[in-house]
């Protein structure tokens, strides 16, 4: 029986590390690097650094593995054999001491280059913009047009030095573009400063990487870099409906809008369905809170967010909702009469005017 | 004859003996013993944590954990890594062998050293209760403020991952005092610094990086603690704390901490391969003195954890360029050990297997290490998987192939019994196997931008996460070989020689196992 586990093992050993190696070759050649795209200065600058480095860690990986393989190979062992008990040289000591450093000052002065070209912004920004992150989603102000939006793209104008502040309402997040270069850690409290210039028009994957809570990995976002009269249209549409009175509307109405803005602000913590997620996010379908609360309950907490322990059908919860006044009074009326009216809740309308009458 | 007539006759069998002996006992062998034992069932639990977040990330959206119990898994798979398993198995060895390389009874002091395991178990238990406590900690084992906070995880379970971990931080200083003074004081007459083992010199190094850096982690733990429970305000920034702060002291001791898990294996691997060559080891001094480098350059690079934070740049460069220097030091070991199999007569025993593999793929997680080192292409990497196939590189290919190298070669002295050859060599290349499929790709994820920590995933980082985590559970199974090599081998294994192996180290020199008292005569180095 060990028998046949020793052929078995003569058979498995040579294969495995063969296998292994090729596999690795093979695997090291797929695999997209969305740095390649340069669609921004500054990921060209660090794609050149990080390809300096994969070369020369690869031929020190090459070098180190075929010294040692050879060794294995020509030393294995053989009962006659005359060892060499050399365990000393000081001219190999010193050359391997002395090409590390120079590898090292071989990377280092592309390195640093890159570090100030990324880090220093250019003296001519066209515009800053604020990225704000909440659990679990990204907010955008343009405060030179006095925009606000959130749960939607980050539009950037494509050419055009844009400086970037980030920073978070609650736990650390990370805002993520693997396309454009870097990354940067919005920490509460604190304004992280970072500068863009897009070159490509295009849509780009952005992610939260810092761990951020519950749904840390459903912060996703996109960036839409638009040719510059796409993106002066796009923001007098912005400012025109951020200055819209809001003139009466029917439950109907606000019904419609309600449900698309309940996906798309409210439905990644309460659910499409409005169960919640037991013990994390409170269900608002059948809700007792509904019943225990009035409107102004439901306003204020739309407006300002809710904190601390509160209890819904029978089961705690004492999570952190954040605040939602960056809506329009429009939008959180829909919102809200949609909670109140959805799945077989019956609690009434909530308009505009009382939205806004709760606003400090 | 049996174990009472044994005893009688004034040499109890070294390892028969009661319960209340191994409860109580002082002989560093069997403390060493207690250490490997609770770390290995602590390695798997560990283990299983690690299944259940690649289980729940085989696809996308699998749903088989919920994103709360998911963040639960990957915080307690790291915690329970480091702080249960590779450092107290490292410990373990440590204390088993140290005292016996150096000539010595046992340690400066055994009854202290028996405290501090079992603090080591009460950490332990603490840290595993949570899980009936409400669940445990989900911030990450790095814990950072506010998610950590009050608010943010409301419930206990960050609460008694702070109160187990100040254990476990206990017993690693308790145990650290414990190492300097014995290599200090208790090395054999002729027995100077330059003639003493590597391991050893590895140990010293490592017990003051226990010492120094370890009550940094306890005092940043209390204030986290305090913040949560007291309303102080260290790191809450809505009462003027700051988050950042959190991550200086945390990191202050948890990159020594890295270097706490690696010194010793350095040494292991440096004990062995000289062994399995017939030779002495190339470059002793600088393998030693390099050591010593590691060890300080280690207390100054803590934020190059810090880099996409945002603190100052010029802070940043002088810490990525301390962070590249240790690469020299890193280097001259791996140089020095390739050139010790040369010009040998190698046998590739399991040990010495591990020890090659060591070599081999620890490699692989000190080149990749280069990338973060060098701020902004570290900036670009950090916080995705490139990161994850660093750590694991660097502690699974390094830290624990190290370890299993010290259990196959100092099994035979710990129990008088061989292990099983050809299932350790089984062991031993399913491993390599499995550990290259599940950590290789994660470089290709992290350059793809894949995040860490993320419970589900975009469709296009489906495919490295499927053949990941089936690698992941062939290297899980691939354990349980040694697992079962060291039950047939307790009962059944072929008795061992005082020197199987034909070792140059004062344990070879008494029998397998030794007697309590270690040396019949006190040996004398010339």
């Amino acid at each position: 029986m060990v028998e046949r586990w020793q052929e078995a093992l003569k058979r498995f050993e040579g294969k495995a590390l063969l296998g292994v190696l090729a596999w690795g070759l093979m695997a090291s050649a797929a695999g997209a690097n969305p740095m390649d795209a340069a669609v921004t200065p500054i990921a060209s600058e660090v794609n050149s650094v990080y390809n300096l480095i994969l070369w020369i860690t690869g031929g020190l990986f090459v070098g180190v593995w075929a010294v040692m393989g050879y060794a294995l190979w020509k030393f294995r062992y053989r009962k006659d054999r005359k060892v060499n008990d050399f365990h000393g040289n000081l001219t190999l000591e010193v050359v391997w001491t002395v090409i590390p450093v120079i590898l090292l000052i071989i990377i280092s002065v592309p390195a640093f280059r890159v570090l100030q070209f990324t880090e220093y912004a250019p003296k001519d920004i066209s515009e800053t913009v604020e990225v704000i992150g909440h659990q679990f989603f990204w907010e955008y102000r343009y405060p030179d047009s006095s925009i606000t939006i959130a749960n939607q793209p980050l539009r950037l104008p494509v050419g055009q030095n844009i400086r970037l502040l980030v920073t978070s309402d609650d736990v650390i997040h990370n805002f993520s573009v693997p396309a454009f270069g870097f990354k940067q850690d919005a920490i509460p409290g604190r304004v992280n400063e970072r500068w863009v210039r897009v070159d490509k028009a295009g849509t780009y994957d952005g992610y939260c990487a810092a761990l951020c809570g519950a749904l840390h990995a459903n912060m996703l976002f996109k960036v839409e870099a638009m040719e510059p009269e796409a993106y002066a249209a796009w923001k007098a549409e912005n400012q025109k409906a951020a200055a819209a009175p809001t003139g009466p509307v029917t439950q109907e109405q606000l019904m419609a809008a309600g449900e698309k803005l309940y996906a798309s602000n409210c439905a990644s913590c309460h659910q499409v369905n409005g169960q919640g997620l037991p013990g994390v996010f409170p269900p608002l379908a059948n809700s007792d809170w509904f019943d225990k609360t009035d409107k102004n309950a439901h306003i204020d907490v739309m407006l300002n967010g809710l904190r601390g322990e509160i209890t819904v059908n029978g089961q705690k919860y004492n999570g952190v909702m954040p605040g939602f006044g960056h809506l329009s009074d429009l939008d959180l009326a829909a919102i809200a009469t949609y909670e109140r009216n959805a799945w077989g809740n019956n609690h009434g309308v909530i308009t505009p005017e009382e939205v806004k009458a709760l606003r400090k | 004859m049996s174990t009472a007539a044994h005893a009688q006759a004034g040499h109890p069998h070294p390892l028969k003996t009661s319960l209340w002996d191994w409860i109580t006992t002082t002989d560093h062998k069997k403390i060493g013993i207690m250490y490997l034992i609770l770390a290995l069932f602590s390695f798997f639990v560990g283990g299983l944590f690690a299944l259940l977040v690649r289980l729940q990330l085989w696809r996308p959206d699998a749903g088989i954990l919920s994103p709360d119990v998911y963040n639960q898994m990957l915080t307690m798979h790291a915690t329970v890594m480091i702080f249960l398993a590779v450092i107290p198995l490292l410990t373990g060895f440590g204390n088993y062998a140290v005292p016996l390389m150096l000539g010595a009874k046992d340690m400066a002091f055994p009854r202290l050293n028996n405290v501090a395991f079992w603090i080591n178990a009460a950490a332990a238990i603490v840290l595993m209760s949570a899980f009936a406590m409400g669940g445990s900690a989900a911030a990450g084992w790095t814990s950072y403020p506010p998610l950590s906070g009050g608010i943010f995880s409301p419930g206990r379970g960050v609460d008694i991952w702070i109160l187990g971990i100040h254990l476990a931080g206990i017993s690693s200083i308790l145990g650290g005092v414990n190492f300097i003074v014995t290599i200090i004081n208790m090395r054999a007459p002729g027995m100077s610094l330059h003639k003493m083992p590597l391991f050893c010199w590895t140990w010293l190094v490592t017990a003051w990086l226990q010492v120094i850096a370890t009550p940094v982690l306890a005092g940043v733990l209390t204030m986290l603690l305090f913040d949560r429970n007291l309303g102080t305000s260290f790191f809450r920034p809505e009462a003027g704390g700051d988050p950042v702060l959190w991550q200086h002291l945390f990191w202050f001791y948890s990159h020594p901490a890295v270097y706490i898990m690696i010194l010793s294996a350095f040494g292991i691997v440096s004990e062995i391969i000289p062994i399995f060559s017939k030779k002495h080891i190339f470059g002793y001094l600088a393998i030693a003195y390099s050591s010593v480098a590691i060890g300080i350059l280690g207390f100054l690079v803590w934020a190059h954890h810090m880099f996409a934070s945002g603190i100052d740049v010029r802070a940043r460069t002088i810490f990525s360029v301390l962070t590249m220097l240790i690469a020299v030091p890193t280097g001259i070991k791996i140089f020095s050990w390739v050139a010790t199999l040369w010009g040998g007569n190698i046998r590739l025993t399991s040990a010495m297997l591990f020890a090659v593999g060591f070599v081999a793929f620890f490699l692989i997680g000190g080149l990749d290490g280069i990338f973060l080192a060098i701020i902004p292409v570290d900036i670009q990497l950090t916080h995705t998987y490139w990161v994850v196939a660093h750590i694991h590189y660097v502690l699974f290919a390094g830290s624990i192939m190290a370890i299993m190298a010290a259990a196959y070669y100092w099994f035979p002295k710990m129990f008088g019994r061989m292990l099983n050859e050809t299932m350790g060599k089984w062991h031993f290349w399913l491993t390599i196997v499995s550990m290259n499929v599940t950590f290789f790709p994660m470089h290709f994820l992290g350059v793809q931008g894949m995040p860490r920590r993320y419970y589900t995933y975009p469709a296009e980082f489906a495919f490295w996460n499927t053949t990941e985590t089936i690698a992941a559970f062939v290297m899980g199974f691939a354990q349980l070989i040694f697992v079962y090599n060291v039950i047939v081998s307790l009962r059944k294994g072929e008795k061992a020689p005082d020197d199987p192996w034909e070792g140059k180290t004062l344990e070879w020199t008494v029998s397998s196992p030794p007697p309590s008292h270690n040396f019949d005569t006190m040996p004398v180095i010339k």
